[in-house]
């Protein structure tokens, strides 16, 4: 791994750990547990745009498991992991092609990354508390995917216009 | 020129957010359609984290004490506790070992209250896999 590859990770790392508690600390919706505005998913993003593939699962891996360890329990890896898994699968395939933007990407990523949630909570509960919570998740995903879809893209532009005026 | 690929770069993009809120919408509706609806004097079902499931009646008084998974006799604060109380008519997560304690926070379950809820007749404690739910008459 090069130092500038790497500095990148431990950056992104630590900012997807920190918007993570941020997050945690920000109940959306009172009453329904588990919906978040997703704040450390723009870590994720950037990496899908910026760094390759297995960078970004290897961020993924890394966000699910430190922030398990520091703030949450077994069940909820879990629960992160499978969301983790299926919002990067959908977000890589997406990043295939390269006329698709940012927000589509994201939008995407939120409702996968509720798929998988949804997914562990009705092999963990049973299918049918999941029919009353799902909607709510759902809504939630596409939501929170677009407003992190718009926030990501003002970021890219600026890191972009950044990038120009070093080089100039 | 420039403005067809501006087009061509759209398109996808449209189609694909399209996409993503037609499939939202849907699953929202299939979701609403499947639940259950809960009507007459009532019964609680409770799930404990094991899996097994046991129905009390409304009008029982009764505390439930689950501790990592399954029925136990007190509560103490330890492991993956969850204690629920059934009075009046009404069931409620009264303490949970859980980090946030949010099935706490869904309040009360009832008769009055299953058609306000956002959960509807649900109390769910995910990390613990413990749930609740008003079963109306029993259907």
């Amino acid at each position: 791994m090069k130092v500038r590859t790497l500095t990148k990770m431990a950056l992104l790392s630590a900012a997807a750990l920190i918007l993570g508690y941020i997050d945690s600390l920000i109940p959306l919706v009172p009453g329904v547990p588990g919906i978040k505005l997703g704040l450390s998913n723009l870590a994720l993003l950037y990496a899908v745009f910026f760094l390759s593939p297995f960078y970004t699962v290897l961020l993924m891996l890394i966000k699910v498991g430190m922030s398990s360890l520091l703030f949450g329990n077994a069940v909820g890896a879990l629960y992160s992991l499978a969301g983790g898994v299926l919002s990067v699968a959908i977000m890589l395939l997406l990043r295939r092609n390269r006329a698709i933007s940012v927000i589509p990407v994201s939008t995407f990523g939120g409702i996968f990354h509720i798929l998988g949630q949804i997914a562990v909570g009705a092999v963990l509960l049973g299918v049918r508390p999941m029919l009353a919570y799902a909607p709510w998740l759902l809504i939630s995903g596409l939501a929170t995917g677009i407003l992190l879809g718009v926030c990501a893209r003002g970021v890219f532009y600026g890191l972009e216009r950044y990038e120009r005026s070093k080089r100039a | 020129m420039e403005c067809e690929t501006t087009e061509n770069r759209r398109k996808p993009n449209l189609l694909l957010m399209g996409a993503a809120v037609l499939f939202v919408a849907l699953a929202v509706v299939f979701c609403l359609l499947l639940q259950s609806r809960a009507s007459g004097a009532g019964a609680f079902r409770i799930r404990f984290g094991d899996g097994q499931t046991i129905t009390v009646r409304a009008d029982e008084t009764r505390v439930i004490v689950i501790r990592d998974g399954k029925p136990a006799e007190e509560p103490t604060g330890e492991g993956e506790e969850n204690v629920i109380r059934i009075e009046n008519g009404t069931a409620w997560m009264e303490h949970a070992t859980c980090k946030n304690r949010e099935c706490v926070k869904q309040g009360r379950l009832n008769a009055d209250t299953v058609g306000t809820r956002p959960l509807g007749p649900w109390i769910i404690c995910a990390p613990h896999g413990v749930s609740i739910e008003y079963i109306g008459d029993g259907s």
